[in-house]
């Protein structure tokens, strides 16, 4: 399963992509919303963890760039977000994302729960 | 909420929060002396961000409402909303310096950081506050 993980800060990149490669799981990192619809193209991936506040093209604009090629519909994208961020969250889900998980508390067991259930078929 | 965080990215962490300070002092550098540069605004918003979540992982909750409390400013700042005084930004800069200084033990050592004097303080100043994390 490939998994696309979009996120500037490099702590979080670090330890999710570490931690979704224990699960054996294919994860390529971008480290902007520039770099993620690239990566989109070439990659293909199964599914996308995508962080909102970013530098050079934001977790919206990849939304919206998902949404005006149709790959919204067949790439599940997960919100990365953080406790405070709720109308952030709310927009996203009006673009698309599918679900949301909240990146600073570290429940693993529930973040792999989400991607295999958006991934399953 | 589980807390594993091995030592390996309590290292990651101590190398990006100090970045990312340094980054943001900065910033409140180039506002004292007046230089409104729209990118400094916006790095120092989306650093400000990557602590308050950073922090929060590490449980510093403390922190993270301290950076949450940036953040809020410095977007509305970004947005021509709000304008930082010259107390603000000295009293940031202080209160960055020192947590910039204590960072490794508070990481190590685990200490206990207390910024609530500068968080209220700040808060008082701007007449913003935040829903707490």
């Amino acid at each position: 399963m490939k998994i696309l993980l979009v996120e500037d800060d490099n702590f979080f990149r670090e330890f999710y992509s570490q931690k979704l490669k224990e699960k054996q799981l294919n994860v390529k990192i971008a480290r902007d919303g520039e770099e993620g619809l690239k990566l989109i193209d070439e990659f293909q991936p199964d599914l996308i963890l995508l962080d909102l506040i970013m530098p050079k093209k934001d977790g919206f604009e990849v939304l919206e760039a998902m949404n005006e090629n149709h790959l919204i519909d067949t790439i599940p994208v997960i919100v990365f977000s953080t406790l405070g961020q709720e109308k952030d969250v709310a927009r996203a889900k009006s673009l698309g994302a599918r679900a949301y998980v909240n990146k600073s508390f570290f429940d693993f067991d529930k973040l792999f729960a989400t991607v295999l259930q958006f991934t399953k078929n | 909420m589980v807390n594993i965080i091995e030592e390996k990215y309590r290292v990651i962490f101590l190398h990006t929060a100090s970045s990312y300070i340094k980054k943001l002092q900065q910033t409140v550098v180039n506002l004292i002396n007046d230089s409104s540069d729209p990118t400094i605004i916006e790095d120092a918003y989306l650093a400000t961000h990557s602590l308050k979540s950073e922090c929060l992982m590490m449980q510093y909750k403390n922190l993270a409402n301290f950076f949450l409390l940036l953040e809020t400013l410095f977007r509305g700042k970004r947005d021509n909303k709000f304008q930082f005084t010259k107390e603000m930004l000295f009293l940031t800069t202080d209160e960055l310096e020192k947590l910039l200084e204590a960072l490794p033990s508070l990481v190590n050592e685990n200490i206990t950081y207390d910024i609530s004097q500068t968080y209220q303080k700040l808060q008082v100043l701007s007449g913003v506050t935040v829903q707490e994390l």
